[in-house]
C-alpha cells in the first residue's frame, strides 16, 4: 500500500482507512464503488471530502458505519480503525455502541431522514435513551432542551411533529440529533445541499459555533467547493472511488500543483467575483465504476495524459502534507 | 426600442388554497430581447418556476398580460397557442422525471415535431431528430436507447434537443443545471450560450444559484416571494445591489477564494414567510436587518440608476 501516506502524526489519528475496496453487486455487472480509499482523520480534525455524483463519497461515510446495504454491499479489501477499534472485524454489538454515540452521521436530506411520526422532541431523545440508559428522565430532558436551544429550535417546540417544521428547522433537528450524544466522529453528507443559500449560510454558520464548543471530529461530504473553504482545515478530493488529492485547505486552494481533476473542478465553477466568458468544463464523462480503466482512473479525461498513465495507477507523492495521485508529480516530492 | 421578443405587465398568478389565496407570482414585469437572457433568481418557494410556466401559459394567468411580440397571448384560442407554441419552448428541472420512460430518445426529441405538425415525412424527422442530436452534443449510438440508459447530463441534453425540436426563438429553462455534477453543469451552461449565438435564442433562465445566473444573463431579476425585489443588468446587479435581499443573497454564498474565507457575512435570520393572503407591505421586512415602520406600506419598484429598479424604501430614486 502507500508507504508515503503513513505521515508522522498517523500513531494517534482519530480514524485510519487504508486500502478500502468496496463494491455493490448488481444483476448486471459488479460496481467498484470505492478502490484504495485512503483517509487519516486526526482529533478535532474539520475535514471537506469532496467529490462529484457516484465518486463514492457517501459509500466511504457508510463503510465506517458498517451500514452498507446487505447482500448487495460490501467492503472486500481494506482496513478501517478507529481510535485502535478495527472496525471491519467488530461485533454488531460493538458497532452499536459506536454508532450514534461516539460517531454520528448527518444524512443528506432532512425532508426523510426523520420519523414522520414521532415528535421532535422525541426523536432527540431516542438518542440519549439508546446510548445512555444510565441517565435520570430530568437529565434527558434538560440535555434536549439544551442541544434544541445549541441549534436555535425553542425547546417549546419539542412535542411537534417534523411536518409542522421548514427544510432549515428540520435540518437543525438532524443536527441536534446527531450532537447530542458529543460524538468524538461526525460524518455530515451533504447537509445543506437540499436547503436554500441564505438557509445554508444559517446552519453552516451554526455548525461553525458547534464546533468551537464541541470539538469533535468532522468529515464534511459535499460536491460544493466553496462550503470547503469557509467550514474546513482539510480536504481530500474524490474521483472513482480513491482520494486523488488532499492536503490543508490552504494548500489545495492555492491552485497551484494540483491535481488535473481538481484544477479542472475549479475551472468548471461559475465564480462570483470574476468573470469568464467560457467556463471549462472537464471533458468526457466520469469513470464508470462498472468497467474502470486500468491505470488512473482520470487519464482518459486528463489533458496531460501520457503512456504511464495508461498503464500504472500513480501512487500518493507528498509535499509535505499535501499529496496528489498523479504522475505528474513523481520525482518532486518534498518532504 | 426594437418591440421585445417576451413581455409580461403585471402578470399575476394567485392559487386557491384551503387556508387562503396563495400569492405565487404578484405583479412581475419584465421584457426581453430577442437574443437576451433574463435570469430569475430567488429562493425555493418565491414563485419562479410559477412565473416560467404563467408565461407559457402551461398555468394560466390570474392577472396581467403576458406579450409575445407585442400580441397578448393570453387572449389566445387554443389553436392559436399552438401556433405561439412552436416558438416558445421549455427545458424542465429535473431530467429523471421529465423524459417518458417509455420512449426512446429519437421518440422523445421527435414528439413535439409531431405533435406541432412542422414535419410530415419520417425520413425528414429522421434527419431532423439526428440533426438536434449532433447539435446538443450526444452520438448518435444513442438514437434507440432509453432515458433510464442515460447519465443526468446526458438526459438534459436530450430535453434540451426536444426543446430545441421545433425551432423555437423563446426556451424557458427551469433550473436546468441544478441537477447536475459541476462539471456536467459547464458543459450544458456552454452548450446553451452556444446555442443562443448560432440561433439567437432567447431564455429566461431561472435558477437559484447566482453564480451560474450571472455568467449566462444579460439582466437578472431577484424574486422574493412572488415579488420582483430587484430587477438590474448582470453587472449593474454584481457591482451595485441595492436591495437588502439581493446583498443577503450574495453574502450568503460560499466562495472558493480564500481571502473572503473570514469576510463578516450578512447572515439573514428567519425564513422565508407564509405566501398566503401577505401584508401588503414589504414582503421580505420580517427578515430585513434595517426594517422600518414605512417597510409597512407596499413598496413599488423604484429606478435607482439606468435600468437598474429596487423595490426598497431605502433606495432613493
Amino acid at each position: 500500500m502507500d508507504k508515503t501516506l503513513q505521515t508522522a502524526g498517523s500513531r494517534e489519528a482519530l480514524l485510519e482507512i487504508r486500502g478500502l475496496h468496496a463494491e455493490y453487486d448488481t444483476d448486471d455487472a459488479v460496481v467498484h464503488a470505492l478502490n484504495g480509499f485512503d483517509l487519516t482523520l486526526q482529533r478535532g480534525e474539520k475535514l471537506g471530502l469532496v467529490g462529484e455524483t457516484g465518486a463514492g463519497k457517501t459509500t466511504m461515510a457508510l463503510s465506517i458505519l458498517r451500514l452498507l446495504p446487505p447482500r448487495v454491499g460490501k467492503i472486500t479489501q481494506g482496513s478501517i480503525t478507529y481510535d485502535g477499534i478495527d472496525i471491519l472485524s467488530a461485533s454488531p454489538k460493538e458497532m452499536l455502541a459506536l454508532r450514534g454515540a461516539r460517531i454520528s452521521m448527518i444524512f443528506q436530506d432532512p425532508m426523510t431522514s426523520l420519523n414522520p411520526v414521532t415528535t421532535v422532541g422525541d426523536q432527540v431523545l431516542e438518542v440519549l435513551k439508546l446510548h445512555f440508559p444510565e441517565m435520570s428522565r430530568e437529565e434527558r430532558d434538560a440535555r434536549v432542551d439544551e442541544i434544541m436551544k445549541m441549534v436555535g429550535i425553542p425547546p417549546s417546540r419539542k412535542g411537534e411533529y417534523p411536518h409542522q417544521f421548514s427544510g432549515g428547522m428540520k435540518q437543525r433537528i438532524v443536527i441536534a440529533m446527531a450532537l447530542v450524544s458529543e460524538p468524538e466522529l461526525l460524518l455530515a453528507d451533504e447537509p445543506t445541499t437540499a436547503l436554500d443559500v441564505t438557509i445554508q449560510a444559517q446552519i453552516l454558520e451554526l455548525m461553525k459555533q458547534l464546533k468551537e464548543k464541541l470539538n469533535s471530529a468532522m468529515v464534511l461530504i459535499t460536491h460544493d467547493l466553496g462550503v470547503v473553504a469557509e467550514f474546513c482545515d482539510t480536504v481530500a478530493i474524490v474521483y472513482a472511488g480513491e482520494v486523488i488529492e488532499q492536503g490543508s485547505v490552504e494548500d489545495v486552494y492555492a491552485r497551484k500543483d494540483n491535481h488535473p481533476y481538481t484544477t479542472g473542478l475549479f475551472n468548471c465553477i461559475p465564480d462570483l467575483y470574476t468573470t469568464a466568458d467560457r467556463l471549462e468544463p472537464i471533458p468526457g464523462f466520469m469513470a464508470d465504476p462498472t468497467d474502470l480503466p486500468q491505470g488512473c482512473s482520470f487519464a482518459p479525461r486528463c489533458p496531460h495524459c501520457t503512456q504511464r498513465c495508461l498503464q500504472e495507477k500513480p501512487s500518493m507523492y507528498l509535499r509535505g502534507n499535501h499529496g496528489v495521485k498523479c504522475h505528474r508529480f513523481s520525482g518532486k516530492e518534498v518532504k | 426600442m426594437a418591440v421585445p421578443l417576451i413581455e409580461t405587465r403585471h402578470l399575476k398568478k394567485y392559487f386557491k388554497t384551503p387556508a387562503g389565496l396563495l400569492h405565487a407570482v404578484d405583479d412581475v414585469s419584465f421584457k426581453i430581447q430577442p437574443g437576451e437572457t433574463l435570469g430569475v433568481v430567488g429562493e425555493s418557494g418565491c414563485g419562479k418556476s410559477t412565473l416560467g410556466r404563467t408565461v407559457l401559459r402551461l398555468l394560466e394567468a390570474t392577472e396581467g398580460e403576458v406579450l409575445y411580440k407585442g400580441e397578448n397571448i393570453l387572449r389566445y384560442s387554443k389553436r392559436d397557442m399552438k401556433k405561439v407554441h412552436l416558438n416558445m419552448q421549455m427545458i424542465f428541472q429535473d431530467p429523471f422525471t421529465s423524459l417518458n420512460p417509455r420512449l426512446s430518445i429519437s421518440s422523445i426529441i421527435a414528439e413535439p415535431i409531431k405533435v406541432c405538425g412542422t414535419l410530415k415525412d419520417k425520413g425528414d424527422i429522421q434527419k431532423k431528430v439526428h440533426e438536434l442530436m449532433e447539435v446538443c452534443g450526444l452520438p448518435e449510438r444513442y438514437v434507440n436507447t432509453y432515458p433510464h440508459e442515460l447519465d443526468g447530463g446526458r438526459r438534459q441534453r436530450v430535453g434540451l434537443a426536444r426543446a430545441l425540436a421545433v425551432d423555437p426563438e423563446f426556451i424557458v429553462c427551469d433550473e436546468p443545471v441544478s441537477a447536475l455534477d459541476v462539471s456536467v453543469q459547464a458543459q450544458i451552461l456552454n452548450l446553451l450560450m452556444d446555442l443562443q449565438d448560432s440561433k439567437g435564442l432567447s431564455y429566461l433562465f431561472i435558477t437559484h444559484d447566482l453564480c451560474v445566473v450571472r455568467h449566462i444573463s444579460t439582466n437578472i431579476m431577484v424574486m422574493y416571494m412572488g415579488k420582483v425585489v430587484e430587477y438590474a443588468p448582470k453587472d449593474e446587479l454584481f457591482q451595485h445591489q441595492a436591495h437588502p435581499y439581493t446583498k443577503a443573497l450574495l453574502s450568503a454564498i460560499p466562495t472558493t477564494d480564500l481571502s473572503r474565507r473570514g469576510r463578516e457575512r450578512r447572515a439573514l435570520t428567519g425564513e422565508v414567510a407564509n405566501p398566503i393572503d401577505p401584508a401588503p407591505g414589504c414582503r421580505f421586512a420580517p427578515r430585513c436587518p434595517y426594517a422600518a415602520e414605512r417597510c409597512k406600506q407596499p413598496q413599488e419598484l423604484k429606478q435607482v440608476a439606468p435600468g437598474h429598479y429596487a423595490a426598497c424604501a431605502m433606495c432613493q430614486p
